[in-house]
């Protein structure tokens, strides 16, 4: 049964106006259906109809392959990956699995543990690149400071990592201050890899 | 994030010693790593359950070799 773990403010981009956003753990079957039936039906539409000057990373819908489904029913009783959903205005906003049992990779913090942001993704009504008229912001900042708080929580100092789409890299490198330690070999296709050390998680909790 | 249980746990004065120092290096306390050795245990047991096969791999020489987990 998920947990409540609190209650935390979204823009409402078209209103101006902020709403109160409820953070969850684990992903239910909910948030499951919400994914198929109104997350999936939108990136599928989008990605049929890109136009030609556009790719599925300036769409920002190269996660639409992900399968939230499966993940969750083999992975929810397993004490080596975490989830955790955002929701508001009555539908989930944003999906996460952190796996616990990683270790850094970045000189300063080599071998010691941290959390290991496997999936995150919002919904695609608040993606930029997916539309013009995004209806919520901070539900990705919302989910990383999450992942950092779970990371303390877990006495792992806030030290995070996780493999960036590309079309994700600019936002961790230079919004979320991550450290890019550049594409990774043993990675399918090769994605770059960031890691938060226990410094840039403080400043980014607290700032 | 979650509700907690206590248990008692007797180790040798050994594995006292082994986990006082890995709960050090890790910086984490000796009940974080118990923690992390059971997640760890528990994962890799799903996936030799599934007919997966885990191998360390020397970086230098390009040698793997299987581990054998009971």
């Amino acid at each position: 049964m998920k947990q409540l773990l609190g209650i935390f403010p979204l823009r409402n981009l078209h209103t101006g106006e902020y709403e109160d956003a409820e953070l969850y753990m684990p992903i239910d079957g909910q948030n499951v259906e919400d994914f198929e039936t109104r997350w999936r039906p939108l990136l599928d539409e989008r990605k049929a109809n890109l136009a030609p000057h556009e790719t599925t990373a300036s769409a920002n819908i190269q996660d639409a392959h992900w399968k939230w489904r499966e993940k969750t029913a083999t992975r929810n009783n397993r004490m080596d990956y975490a989830s955790f959903s955002v929701e508001c205005g009555g539908t989930t906003q944003g999906l996460m699995f952190v796996r616990t049992i990683d270790f850094a990779r970045e000189s300063s913090q080599l071998n010691q543990f941290l959390i290991y942001v496997d999936l995150v993704s919002t919904a695609p009504w608040n993606r930029p690149g997916f539309t013009d008229n995004r209806l919520y912001s901070g539900v990705g900042p919302l989910l990383l400071g999450t992942a950092i708080n779970f990371s303390i929580d877990q006495g792992f100092d806030g030290r995070i990592g996780l493999h960036s789409l590309p079309q994700s890299e600019s936002w961790y490198r230079d919004q979320c201050r991550m450290t890019d330690l550049g594409p990774d070999a043993n990675y399918p296709n090769n994605l770059c890899y960031f890691e938060m050390t226990a410094a840039q998680a403080h400043t980014y909790i607290t700032t | 994030m979650t509700t907690k249980r206590t248990m008692t746990l007797n180790l040798s004065a050994q594995e006292m010693a082994v986990l006082e120092r890995l709960a050090s290096e890790k910086g984490v306390s000796k009940t974080g790593l118990v923690r992390q050795a059971l997640r760890l245990y528990q994962s890799v047991t799903e996936r030799l359950d599934r007919g997966d096969k885990l191998f360390v791999e020397d970086a230098e020489k390009e040698e793997k070799a299987e581990i054998m987990v009971l």
